[in-house]
């Protein structure tokens, strides 16, 4: 049994016939939390899609040493929860009624909502100081506000594997905070989380970093290891310093 | 402050009275206006009122459902199931059935059999149902898919148009046909039965039945396409079945009633303009709201110009488009329009 939850094994993928992805190799231990990083159009977030099932890929995607491909849809939802970029959010549904979408993995097709589903979502909202937004619609809410909900949505799975595509685009920075431990909180409790992020210094807060250029992993290391400092500075062109501050590194335009 | 909870019940259970109000009040109109009191055993009331009352509730519940999921599945709040191809496409089905002279021609003689006049409605329906259901699958191949909506409407418009020049063609080989299908393309409640009843009831039962279990996939994709699928909904074949109940409530009401404009597109949005909420909830009231409308207004056609009779598809067609204009105009889409 391999000791990895999510693997990707010489990964290859399209979008429109245009190659995305190349001879992708990547490997997510559980209870960590792995940043992918790299420059517009590195293919991150169409790796996070492939990870997800969500996209067409030659190559294989590994979930628990068990190919992706063959799992049900239904299995593969509730063991990977994906929350993408999202520009707009329904109108029509309440923050209580998004976050229960959460729950659609687990329920079948005769039997709705039940109690546990409810509790979990309450749950949720208060953990996540969402109870005040329960009854209003997810459209009027602003990006950021919309973003926390969304990443209730996605937490609401419960699912072991948490891929996140930009989740705090539009976050404020106590929310940042707040989302940085409630990922902590997530991976101290055994979920995996692979996240794509643009912020190098959020992204120098995870237990690994996944290095992208050009539809390739240049690299997968911890935050502290020279070699990604080194690479992080070659593929964002030399104007990126690293420097230790406390217990963490950051990273600084030079 | 009404929680969502309690704005959903109080608007069923206002939509419930004012379609019991409606049917008492389809009972008593007739061509010299409000008869009082009621003669139940009078055969006009029993034979004609009656089914024809229901049959308009059915009808109006049957397009505003079809708009709801028409509305839902392509993520557009103009999308109604005429717009889409589907009602031009249930025409020429029902027209090129009529023409055919199948399952006894126009009409059927009074003294058929029971089998046989079911027979004929479901031949009709049924053209109707292929009709409407080819209409959006050509509508989709044209669109190549439903992701760009405004290529998604021109599609529906431009095989609105085509299939309606089929019919227009249809009718002028045939013309013998002419005063069945004009009715049927003004849209008209004058003919409507029991066994049209029975029929709409069905349908409308199955329909909902599918749409309410199969509601998820429109709240998930309300989120994005990839969202949904991300959640296991296998978007591709629930979308393909969502698209047939769509086809079956719109071909049902209007092989029974014909062409009638607008109920499908402003039932959902009257709903949606008093409460927000999941598709399952909000797919019901909108059919309540499109029965109520269409039965009011199959009241008024018969009221306004008493004892000469309105087509109840041209008042429908001059209420709604009045109201889409007046939504147009409302000081929050004035705001939406500037912002």
């Amino acid at each position: 049994m391999s000791r990895f939850i999510l693997q990707a094994k010489g990964v290859h993928a399209a979008w429109d016939q245009t190659p995305v992805l190349f001879d992708v190799h990547a490997d997510f231990l559980q209870g960590q939390w792995t940043c992918i990083v790299g420059p517009n159009g590195a293919g991150k977030s169409s790796l996070l899609k492939v990870l997800a099932g969500l996209m067409p890929a030659q190559g294989e995607v590994l979930l628990h040493g068990q190919n992706l491909q063959t799992l049900s849809a239904k299995q593969r939802a509730a063991q990977l929860a994906w929350l993408g970029q999202q520009a707009s959010g329904s109108d029509d549904l309440s923050v209580f009624d998004v976050v229960m979408l959460g729950r659609l993995p687990h329920q079948t097709w005769w039997n709705g909502v039940t109690e546990e589903d409810r509790v979990i979502v309450d749950n949720l909202l208060e953990s996540m100081q969402l109870t005040a937004w329960r009854h209003r619609s997810l459209g009027t809410l602003s990006g950021g506000e919309r973003q926390r909900v969304l990443l209730a949505r996605a937490l609401a799975v419960g699912a072991p594997v948490l891929l996140m595509d930009e989740p705090i685009a539009n976050v404020d920075a106590p929310h940042q905070a707040a989302w940085l431990a409630t990922v902590k909180q997530r991976t101290q409790s055994g979920t995996t989380v692979v996240s794509v992020l643009h912020d190098l210094n959020l992204a120098l807060r995870a237990d690994q970093v996944l290095v992208m250029q050009a539809g390739r992993v240049m690299l997968q290391a911890a935050p502290s290891d020279p070699a990604l400092h080194a690479c992080l500075k070659a593929v964002f062109e030399h104007r990126l310093d690293f420097h230790q501050v406390q217990d963490h590194w950051v990273a600084l335009l030079v | 402050m009404k929680t969502p909870a309690q704005q959903i019940s109080h608007m069923g259970l206002g939509m419930a009275l004012l379609t019991l109000l409606l049917l008492v009040l389809g009972l008593l109109a007739s061509s010299q206006g409000i008869e009082w009191p009621l003669q139940w055993h009078d055969r006009i009331v029993q034979d004609i009122r009656l089914p024809r009352t229901l049959g308009a509730w059915l009808a109006g519940a049957l397009l505003g459902l079809a708009g709801a999921l028409a509305q839902g599945l392509f993520r557009n709040p103009l999308a109604d199931p005429y717009l889409l191809g589907s009602a031009s496409g249930a025409t020429l089905g029902v027209t090129l059935a009529l023409m055919l002279g199948l399952w006894g021609g126009l009409q059927l003689p009074a003294e058929a059999s029971m089998a046989a006049q079911w027979a004929w409605r479901l031949g009709l329906t049924g053209c109707a149902f292929v009709g409407a259901w080819l209409a959006v699958l050509l509508t989709l191949l044209l669109a190549k898919g439903v992701q760009h909506t405004l290529r998604l409407l021109l599609a529906g418009v431009v095989v609105g148009v085509v299939l309606g020049a089929i019919t227009s063609l249809m009718l002028v080989l045939r013309p013998q046909i002419y005063p069945a299908m004009q009715s049927f393309t003004l849209g008209s409640t004058a003919m409507l039965s029991g066994d049209s009843c029975s029929l709409m009831a069905l349908s409308l039962l199955v329909c909902w039945l599918l749409a309410w279990r199969l509601s998820p996939l429109l709240d998930g994709l309300s989120l994005g396409e990839a969202t949904a699928q991300s959640l296991g909904l296998r978007v591709a074949p629930l979308r393909f079945i969502l698209l047939g109940v769509m086809a079956l409530a719109t071909a049902t009401a209007v092989a029974q009633t014909g062409l009638i404009a607008f109920v499908g597109l402003v039932a959902p949005h009257l709903v949606r303009a008093r409460v927000r909420t999941t598709f399952a909830r909000s797919s019901f009231l909108a059919a309540l709201m499109g029965g109520v409308l269409l039965c009011g207004a199959d009241i008024l056609a018969r009221l306004l110009m008493a004892p000469q009779e309105l087509p109840v598809g041209v008042l429908t067609g001059v209420l709604g488009g009045g109201y889409l204009l007046w939504r147009l105009q409302s000081p929050a889409k004035r705001a939406e329009d500037a912002a």
